[in-house]
Protein backbone atom coordinates (compact mmCIF):
# COMPACT_ATOMS: atom_id res chain seq x y z
CA UNK A 1 0.00 0.00 0.00
CA UNK A 2 3.16 2.40 1.22
CA UNK A 3 4.82 1.59 -2.37
CA UNK A 4 2.12 2.23 -4.08
CA UNK A 5 1.59 5.26 -2.76
CA UNK A 6 4.74 6.00 -2.96
CA UNK A 7 4.74 5.58 -6.99
CA UNK A 8 1.58 7.03 -7.89
CA UNK A 9 2.87 10.65 -5.81
CA UNK A 10 6.27 10.11 -7.90
CA UNK A 11 4.48 9.67 -11.42
CA UNK A 12 1.42 12.56 -9.84
CA UNK A 13 5.09 14.79 -10.12
CA UNK A 14 6.14 13.57 -12.86
CA UNK A 15 3.41 14.77 -15.01
CA UNK A 16 3.72 17.85 -13.13
CA UNK A 17 6.78 19.12 -14.34
CA UNK A 18 5.95 17.66 -18.11
CA UNK A 19 2.99 19.45 -18.34
CA UNK A 20 4.59 22.81 -16.60
CA UNK A 21 7.14 22.72 -19.12
CA UNK A 22 5.01 21.80 -22.32
CA UNK A 23 3.14 24.95 -21.44
CA UNK A 24 5.86 26.84 -21.45
CA UNK A 25 6.98 25.47 -24.40
CA UNK A 26 3.58 26.09 -26.29
CA UNK A 27 3.65 29.86 -25.13
CA UNK A 28 6.88 30.56 -26.14
CA UNK A 29 6.21 29.21 -29.31
CA UNK A 30 2.93 31.24 -29.42
CA UNK A 31 4.87 34.54 -28.68
CA UNK A 32 8.25 33.15 -31.21
CA UNK A 33 5.43 33.38 -34.38
CA UNK A 34 3.86 36.79 -32.87
CA UNK A 35 6.75 38.90 -32.03
CA UNK A 36 8.97 36.93 -34.53
CA UNK A 37 11.66 36.50 -32.05
CA UNK A 38 12.89 33.30 -33.80
CA UNK A 39 16.04 33.50 -31.06
CA UNK A 40 13.83 31.64 -28.72
CA UNK A 41 13.63 28.56 -30.71
CA UNK A 42 16.58 26.96 -29.14
CA UNK A 43 14.97 27.51 -25.67
CA UNK A 44 11.30 25.96 -26.80
CA UNK A 45 13.47 22.75 -27.93
CA UNK A 46 14.87 22.53 -24.88
CA UNK A 47 11.56 22.73 -22.67
CA UNK A 48 10.05 20.10 -25.81
CA UNK A 49 12.79 17.69 -25.44
CA UNK A 50 13.37 17.56 -21.78
CA UNK A 51 9.63 16.66 -20.79
CA UNK A 52 8.95 14.18 -24.03
CA UNK A 53 11.79 12.33 -23.82
CA UNK A 54 10.80 10.60 -20.55
CA UNK A 55 7.26 10.15 -21.58
CA UNK A 56 9.07 8.61 -25.26
CA UNK A 57 10.99 6.29 -22.88
CA UNK A 58 8.14 5.19 -21.02
CA UNK A 59 5.52 4.93 -23.96
CA UNK A 60 7.88 3.53 -26.47
CA UNK A 61 11.04 1.52 -24.38
CA UNK A 62 11.74 -0.36 -27.52
CA UNK A 63 12.98 2.85 -29.10
CA UNK A 64 15.70 3.56 -26.54
CA UNK A 65 18.54 4.44 -28.64
CA UNK A 66 16.24 7.20 -29.74
CA UNK A 67 15.50 8.12 -26.19
CA UNK A 68 19.19 8.20 -25.81
CA UNK A 69 19.33 10.78 -28.49
CA UNK A 70 17.15 13.04 -27.64
CA UNK A 71 18.58 12.87 -24.01
CA UNK A 72 21.75 14.93 -25.15
CA UNK A 73 20.25 17.66 -26.69
CA UNK A 74 18.56 19.96 -24.25
CA UNK A 75 21.63 21.53 -22.19
CA UNK A 76 22.68 21.60 -26.00
CA UNK A 77 19.65 23.73 -26.80
CA UNK A 78 20.16 25.77 -23.80
CA UNK A 79 23.61 27.05 -24.19
CA UNK A 80 22.79 28.13 -27.83
CA UNK A 81 19.67 30.20 -26.57
CA UNK A 82 21.78 32.16 -24.20
CA UNK A 83 24.31 32.88 -26.75
CA UNK A 84 21.26 34.04 -29.09
CA UNK A 85 19.83 36.22 -26.40
CA UNK A 86 22.82 37.86 -24.12
CA UNK A 87 25.26 37.32 -26.51
CA UNK A 88 24.74 37.68 -29.72
CA UNK A 89 27.44 39.75 -32.18
CA UNK A 90 29.70 39.48 -28.73
CA UNK A 91 32.11 37.92 -27.58
CA UNK A 92 31.68 34.96 -25.18
CA UNK A 93 32.84 31.46 -23.75
CA UNK A 94 30.29 30.04 -25.61
CA UNK A 95 32.18 28.25 -28.89
CA UNK A 96 34.22 26.55 -26.13
CA UNK A 97 30.76 25.46 -24.04
CA UNK A 98 29.55 24.10 -27.40
CA UNK A 99 32.75 22.48 -28.48
CA UNK A 100 32.84 20.66 -24.77
CA UNK A 101 28.85 19.93 -24.64
CA UNK A 102 29.32 17.99 -28.16
CA UNK A 103 32.66 16.30 -27.26
CA UNK A 104 30.67 14.91 -23.33
CA UNK A 105 27.69 14.51 -24.69
CA UNK A 106 28.63 12.12 -28.05
CA UNK A 107 30.99 10.15 -25.36
CA UNK A 108 28.27 10.01 -23.09
CA UNK A 109 25.34 8.38 -25.77
CA UNK A 110 28.20 5.85 -26.90
CA UNK A 111 28.57 4.89 -23.25
CA UNK A 112 25.16 4.66 -22.36
CA UNK A 113 24.20 2.65 -25.26
CA UNK A 114 26.87 0.14 -24.99
CA UNK A 115 26.67 -0.52 -21.10
CA UNK A 116 23.14 0.40 -20.52
CA UNK A 117 23.98 2.91 -17.52
CA UNK A 118 21.63 5.56 -15.91
CA UNK A 119 21.75 6.85 -13.24
CA UNK A 120 20.09 5.37 -10.92
CA UNK A 121 21.12 1.93 -12.07
CA UNK A 122 18.33 -0.44 -13.80
CA UNK A 123 20.28 -3.23 -14.35
CA UNK A 124 23.43 -4.83 -12.35
CA UNK A 125 26.81 -2.99 -12.83
CA UNK A 126 29.76 -4.90 -12.89
CA UNK A 127 32.84 -3.49 -11.18
CA UNK A 128 34.76 -3.18 -14.15
CA UNK A 129 32.11 -0.86 -15.69
CA UNK A 130 32.14 1.42 -12.86
CA UNK A 131 34.35 4.09 -14.60
CA UNK A 132 31.88 4.55 -17.29
CA UNK A 133 29.46 4.77 -14.31
CA UNK A 134 31.51 7.48 -13.05
CA UNK A 135 31.64 9.24 -16.63
CA UNK A 136 27.97 9.65 -16.92
CA UNK A 137 28.22 11.22 -13.40
CA UNK A 138 31.04 13.61 -14.88
CA UNK A 139 28.82 14.20 -18.35
CA UNK A 140 25.94 15.09 -16.05
CA UNK A 141 27.35 17.59 -13.87
CA UNK A 142 29.36 19.34 -16.95
CA UNK A 143 26.02 19.55 -18.90
CA UNK A 144 24.72 21.23 -15.74
CA UNK A 145 27.31 23.59 -14.88
CA UNK A 146 27.36 24.60 -18.57
CA UNK A 147 23.59 25.16 -19.50
CA UNK A 148 21.83 25.85 -16.84
CA UNK A 149 24.71 27.38 -14.52
CA UNK A 150 25.85 29.70 -17.18
CA UNK A 151 22.09 31.00 -17.70
CA UNK A 152 21.69 31.03 -14.11
CA UNK A 153 24.83 33.11 -13.70
CA UNK A 154 24.40 35.56 -16.83
CA UNK A 155 20.41 35.88 -15.55
CA UNK A 156 21.29 36.83 -12.09
CA UNK A 157 24.09 39.15 -13.30
CA UNK A 158 21.62 41.09 -15.22
CA UNK A 159 19.38 41.47 -12.81
CA UNK A 160 21.69 43.06 -10.34
CA UNK A 161 22.82 45.28 -12.93
CA UNK A 162 19.43 46.71 -13.87
CA UNK A 163 17.82 46.64 -10.34
CA UNK A 164 18.79 49.95 -10.27
CA UNK A 165 17.82 51.12 -13.53
CA UNK A 166 14.36 52.49 -14.43
CA UNK A 167 12.93 49.97 -16.45
CA UNK A 168 10.18 47.82 -15.34
CA UNK A 169 10.33 46.01 -12.39
CA UNK A 170 8.24 42.60 -13.53
CA UNK A 171 11.10 42.63 -16.17
CA UNK A 172 13.93 42.91 -13.75
CA UNK A 173 11.84 40.09 -11.92
CA UNK A 174 11.67 38.05 -15.00
CA UNK A 175 15.63 37.75 -15.23
CA UNK A 176 16.33 37.03 -11.35
CA UNK A 177 13.75 34.16 -11.70
CA UNK A 178 15.37 32.42 -14.78
CA UNK A 179 18.00 33.34 -12.66
CA UNK A 180 17.12 31.67 -9.47
CA UNK A 181 15.74 28.61 -10.98
CA UNK A 182 18.39 27.98 -12.84
CA UNK A 183 21.07 27.69 -10.24
CA UNK A 184 19.05 25.70 -7.90
CA UNK A 185 18.14 23.14 -10.86
CA UNK A 186 22.25 23.61 -11.05
CA UNK A 187 22.26 22.37 -7.39
CA UNK A 188 20.55 19.00 -8.27
CA UNK A 189 24.22 17.92 -9.53
CA UNK A 190 24.79 16.44 -6.23
CA UNK A 191 21.83 14.37 -5.90
CA UNK A 192 22.98 11.88 -8.94
CA UNK A 193 26.07 11.96 -6.67
CA UNK A 194 23.89 10.24 -4.16
CA UNK A 195 22.65 6.97 -5.53
CA UNK A 196 24.46 3.71 -5.00
CA UNK A 197 25.58 2.40 -8.02
CA UNK A 198 24.66 -1.07 -6.61
CA UNK A 199 21.25 -0.49 -6.03
CA UNK A 200 19.33 -1.28 -9.24
CA UNK A 201 15.60 -0.05 -8.24
CA UNK A 202 14.44 3.59 -8.87
CA UNK A 203 11.46 2.97 -5.49
CA UNK A 204 14.12 0.61 -3.03
CA UNK A 205 15.89 2.49 -0.17
CA UNK A 206 17.51 4.87 -0.40
CA UNK A 207 16.74 5.06 -3.92
CA UNK A 208 13.65 6.71 -3.69
CA UNK A 209 14.53 9.58 -1.45
CA UNK A 210 16.83 10.54 -3.75
CA UNK A 211 14.39 10.64 -6.48
CA UNK A 212 11.98 12.80 -4.52
CA UNK A 213 14.70 15.06 -4.11
CA UNK A 214 15.50 15.39 -7.82
CA UNK A 215 11.87 15.71 -8.38
CA UNK A 216 11.62 18.49 -5.99
CA UNK A 217 14.37 20.37 -7.77
CA UNK A 218 12.75 19.71 -11.12
CA UNK A 219 9.45 21.18 -9.68
CA UNK A 220 10.81 23.81 -8.44
CA UNK A 221 12.89 24.75 -11.24
CA UNK A 222 9.72 24.06 -13.79
CA UNK A 223 7.70 26.19 -11.85
CA UNK A 224 9.98 29.26 -11.65
CA UNK A 225 10.30 29.07 -15.25
CA UNK A 226 6.72 29.35 -15.48
CA UNK A 227 6.17 32.20 -13.62
CA UNK A 228 9.06 33.51 -14.90
CA UNK A 229 8.20 33.19 -19.01
CA UNK A 230 3.95 33.02 -18.62
CA UNK A 231 3.70 35.73 -16.46
CA UNK A 232 0.49 37.12 -16.40
CA UNK A 233 -0.65 40.62 -16.25
CA UNK A 234 -1.73 40.47 -12.77
CA UNK A 235 1.58 39.59 -11.24
CA UNK A 236 3.45 42.27 -13.75
CA UNK A 237 0.82 44.77 -12.30
CA UNK A 238 2.05 43.65 -8.62
CA UNK A 239 5.71 43.45 -9.38
CA UNK A 240 5.40 47.02 -11.17
CA UNK A 241 3.07 48.25 -7.82
CA UNK A 242 5.87 51.20 -7.09
CA UNK A 243 6.93 51.40 -9.81
CA UNK A 244 6.14 54.63 -11.91
CA UNK A 245 5.38 54.22 -15.23
CA UNK A 246 6.42 56.92 -17.65
CA UNK A 247 4.24 58.82 -19.41
CA UNK A 248 4.91 59.19 -23.28
CA UNK A 249 4.92 63.09 -24.77
CA UNK A 250 4.44 63.29 -28.10
CA UNK A 251 6.93 66.02 -30.12
CA UNK A 252 6.84 67.34 -33.02
CA UNK A 253 10.19 67.54 -34.34
CA UNK A 254 11.02 71.43 -34.17
CA UNK A 255 9.10 71.41 -30.66
CA UNK A 256 11.67 68.62 -29.75
CA UNK A 257 14.60 70.11 -31.16
CA UNK A 258 13.75 73.29 -29.58
CA UNK A 259 13.21 71.65 -26.38
CA UNK A 260 16.68 70.13 -26.29
CA UNK A 261 18.54 72.85 -26.80
CA UNK A 262 16.75 74.79 -24.37
CA UNK A 263 17.27 72.11 -21.56
CA UNK A 264 20.72 72.07 -22.60
CA UNK A 265 21.25 75.64 -22.31
CA UNK A 266 19.69 75.75 -18.61
CA UNK A 267 22.19 72.16 -17.55
CA UNK A 268 25.12 74.26 -18.96
CA UNK A 269 24.34 77.26 -16.64
CA UNK A 270 23.41 75.45 -13.99
CA UNK A 271 26.90 73.58 -14.55
CA UNK B 1 10.01 49.75 -25.07
CA UNK B 2 12.12 49.15 -21.94
CA UNK B 3 15.02 49.29 -24.31
CA UNK B 4 14.37 52.63 -25.28
CA UNK B 5 13.45 53.75 -21.70
CA UNK B 6 17.08 52.10 -21.03
CA UNK B 7 18.74 54.35 -23.74
CA UNK B 8 16.72 57.39 -23.28
CA UNK B 9 17.96 57.58 -19.47
CA UNK B 10 21.62 57.14 -20.39
CA UNK B 11 21.28 59.81 -23.23
CA UNK B 12 19.70 62.11 -20.92
CA UNK B 13 22.69 61.52 -18.40
CA UNK B 14 25.28 62.17 -21.22
CA UNK B 15 24.11 65.12 -23.05
CA UNK B 16 22.42 67.09 -20.08
CA UNK B 17 18.46 67.01 -21.08
CA UNK B 18 15.15 65.44 -19.81
CA UNK B 19 14.38 61.66 -20.43
CA UNK B 20 11.58 62.56 -21.94
CA UNK B 21 13.57 64.67 -24.52
CA UNK B 22 16.12 62.32 -25.01
CA UNK B 23 13.19 59.24 -25.89
CA UNK B 24 11.81 61.63 -27.84
CA UNK B 25 15.30 62.08 -29.78
CA UNK B 26 15.73 58.18 -30.21
CA UNK B 27 11.99 57.80 -31.29
CA UNK B 28 12.68 61.04 -33.85
CA UNK B 29 15.91 59.02 -34.69
CA UNK B 30 14.43 55.86 -35.61
CA UNK B 31 11.61 57.15 -37.69
CA UNK B 32 14.25 58.67 -39.92
CA UNK B 33 16.40 55.32 -39.96
CA UNK B 34 13.51 53.36 -41.21
CA UNK B 35 10.19 55.65 -41.67
CA UNK B 36 7.34 56.18 -40.08
CA UNK B 37 5.81 52.79 -40.59
CA UNK B 38 8.61 50.50 -38.58
CA UNK B 39 7.08 49.20 -35.79
CA UNK B 40 9.31 49.98 -32.53
CA UNK B 41 8.45 46.43 -31.67
CA UNK B 42 9.99 45.04 -34.53
CA UNK B 43 13.50 45.97 -33.51
CA UNK B 44 16.39 43.94 -33.73
CA UNK B 45 20.38 44.46 -32.21
CA UNK B 46 21.10 45.28 -35.31
CA UNK B 47 18.33 48.14 -36.16
CA UNK B 48 19.37 49.72 -32.82
CA UNK B 49 22.97 49.67 -33.90
CA UNK B 50 22.04 50.98 -37.42
CA UNK B 51 20.55 54.23 -35.94
CA UNK B 52 22.42 54.94 -33.23
CA UNK B 53 25.67 55.10 -35.93
CA UNK B 54 23.33 56.93 -38.72
CA UNK B 55 20.58 59.18 -37.57
CA UNK B 56 20.95 59.56 -33.83
CA UNK B 57 25.33 60.08 -34.80
CA UNK B 58 24.04 63.03 -37.33
CA UNK B 59 21.62 64.65 -34.61
CA UNK B 60 24.33 64.54 -31.76
CA UNK B 61 26.12 66.65 -34.11
CA UNK B 62 23.33 69.06 -35.34
CA UNK B 63 22.95 69.87 -32.07
CA UNK B 64 26.51 70.57 -31.91
CA UNK B 65 27.39 68.25 -28.54
CA UNK B 66 31.27 67.72 -28.89
CA UNK B 67 32.25 64.04 -27.54
CA UNK B 68 29.08 62.99 -29.98
CA UNK B 69 31.12 59.95 -31.41
CA UNK B 70 31.84 58.70 -27.43
CA UNK B 71 28.43 59.26 -26.59
CA UNK B 72 27.26 56.87 -29.78
CA UNK B 73 30.15 54.20 -29.19
CA UNK B 74 28.85 54.06 -25.24
CA UNK B 75 25.21 53.62 -26.18
CA UNK B 76 26.79 51.05 -29.03
CA UNK B 77 28.37 49.50 -26.44
CA UNK B 78 25.01 49.89 -24.48
CA UNK B 79 22.79 48.26 -26.63
CA UNK B 80 25.45 45.05 -27.54
CA UNK B 81 25.50 44.40 -23.72
CA UNK B 82 21.45 44.75 -22.73
CA UNK B 83 20.62 43.28 -26.12
CA UNK B 84 18.72 40.36 -23.95
CA UNK B 85 16.15 43.04 -23.14
CA UNK B 86 14.79 43.24 -26.69
CA UNK B 87 13.89 39.73 -26.57
CA UNK B 88 12.57 39.89 -22.86
CA UNK B 89 10.23 42.36 -22.96
CA UNK B 90 8.33 40.60 -26.04
CA UNK B 91 7.27 37.56 -23.84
Amino acid sequence: MLFQGIVIINYSLQVIWIVLQLLVAIFLLYKMFKTKRYNLLPLILFFILSSIRIVFLIIVPSLRPIYLVLVQFPSIFLIVFTKLIFYRYKKSPFKIFLITLIIVRTIDFIIRLNFNISIPMTTELSESNLIYYYYILFSISISYLLSHGWLGFISIRYYLSLRSEKIAEWLKKRYFLIGLSSFVYCINIFVYYLFPYTNVDIFDFPNVIYSYMLLGFTIFYSVGMFIAWIMPDKLKRYFDKNFQPIEETEFIEEELMERINRERKNSNKNQ
Amino acid sequence: MQIIYYLGHILSQKIGISTAASRGLIKLAISEEFGPFKSLETLGVRDFQKFINNTLKKRLMDLNINNYQKIVDFLLDEVLDNQSIITMEKI
